[in-house]
């Protein structure tokens, strides 16, 4: 009992003050490791890494992850669904006012300027991606063919992804 | 119903088939939720991901709320959130217990590696759909110059530079006003 009110206590901080993406997770990760011993700091880079390549959120990957070492599998699906709370509270507060016709106006003018920044940061990091991911002939190809078709026949990304893992293993990426 | 088992399929099939979250999933929820869906507008995802950024919580989360509640209130909320992060905690539990190295297995590698290139090129093509609605006058191009900028010169962090633009534009706004 004890532990899954440490779990959610841990989880829901995590989830509150990382703010800005996944990776500001981290430090409050490493503090586990000295304060509880639920892992240890080989094992969370390990999980670190593990998250970064699986599908779905980074942050939330890791709470899964931390989770279950920590308690299992219910310690996993309890820590994941801990880093969620404070973003589904904080989410259904915002958008109440959000979608108040009075503050409408403010909003828009508050993100008047940051439409053009937030496609600045899309583009930084789709270019940060570029230089870890594309990083030879075979998978330049890949890159080239594959933006023919999503810029030609535009179907759903799904797709892509799909086809482009099944490329990866044919060709040997 | 229909439209929260709608929504929780969506927001289902984001969590599995997006590697990275943030950015990597925009191009699958503009698809479904904007051109097949019409629930929301380019401008508004837009606007979901600038105050995600800057609110607290995983960025990821933050968005699949926003939108959730856009369409269906706090039921919207409840239910877009647990798809997302249901495949994690299946796939996550999946290669904690049983499938300990996977991750190793050459296979796996290989079609990370195609993955990856899928995402770079989606996200480029989601930022030149955006471009013309959000890039769309001086001020526009100048912001974007200048956060891409900052971002490649000092690393600056997006929570900074979103908190910045915003306050440019609100200037921009109140002496367009004026005039």
């Amino acid at each position: 009992m004890t532990l899954y009110f440490l779990l959610f206590f841990e989880f829901a901080k995590i989830g509150l003050f990382s703010i800005g993406g996944g990776m500001a997770a981290i430090p409050f990760l490493f503090e586990l490791v000295d304060k509880y011993g639920w892992f240890t700091s080989p094992e969370l880079i390990d999980m670190i890494a593990i998250s970064t390549s699986t599908p779905g959120p980074i942050g939330v990957n890791m709470a899964t992850f931390a989770g279950y070492r920590a308690a299992g599998i219910w310690g996993g699906v309890f820590a994941t669904l801990s880093t969620a709370v404070p973003s589904v509270i904080i989410v259904m507060l915002v958008s109440k006012v959000l979608h108040s016709p009075e503050k409408r106006e403010l909003f828009y003018n508050l993100l008047y300027g940051v439409r053009a920044a937030v496609i600045a940061l899309i583009f930084y990091t789709g270019a940060e991606l570029a230089s870890l991911s594309i990083i030879d002939i075979k998978t330049l190809i890949l890159a080239l063919v594959l933006a023919f078709a999503v810029f030609k026949y535009k179907r759903h990304p799904i797709l892509y992804i799909v086809a482009a893992a099944i490329i990866g293993v044919v060709f040997k990426l | 119903m229909r439209i929260i088992f709608d929504l929780f399929i969506i927001f289902f099939k984001i969590g599995l088939f997006t590697f990275g979250g943030g950015y990597a999933m925009l191009p699958i929820l503009r698809k479904d939720i904007v051109d097949k869906k019409h629930w929301c507008e380019d401008d508004e995802i837009i606007d979901f991901y600038s105050l995600s950024q800057v609110l607290p919580g995983i960025i990821a989360i933050n968005v699949a709320g926003l939108v959730g509640y856009k369409i269906k209130g706090k039921i919207g909320v409840l239910t877009s959130v647990a798809g997302m992060i249901t495949p994690s905690i299946i796939v996550i539990l999946l290669i904690a217990s049983v499938m300990t190295n996977i991750m190793h297995n050459e296979y796996v590698i290989h079609a990370l590696t195609g993955v990856k290139v899928a995402t770079i090129i989606l996200i480029l093509e989601t930022i030149v759909s955006l471009w013309k609605k959000s890039v769309n006058n001086a001020f526009g191009l100048g912001v974007f110059m200048a956060s891409l900028a900052f971002l490649t010169a000092f690393s600056v962090s997006p929570v900074i530079l979103i908190v910045v633009s915003s306050a440019f534009g609100f200037m921009v706004r109140k002496m367009e006003k004026k005039k």
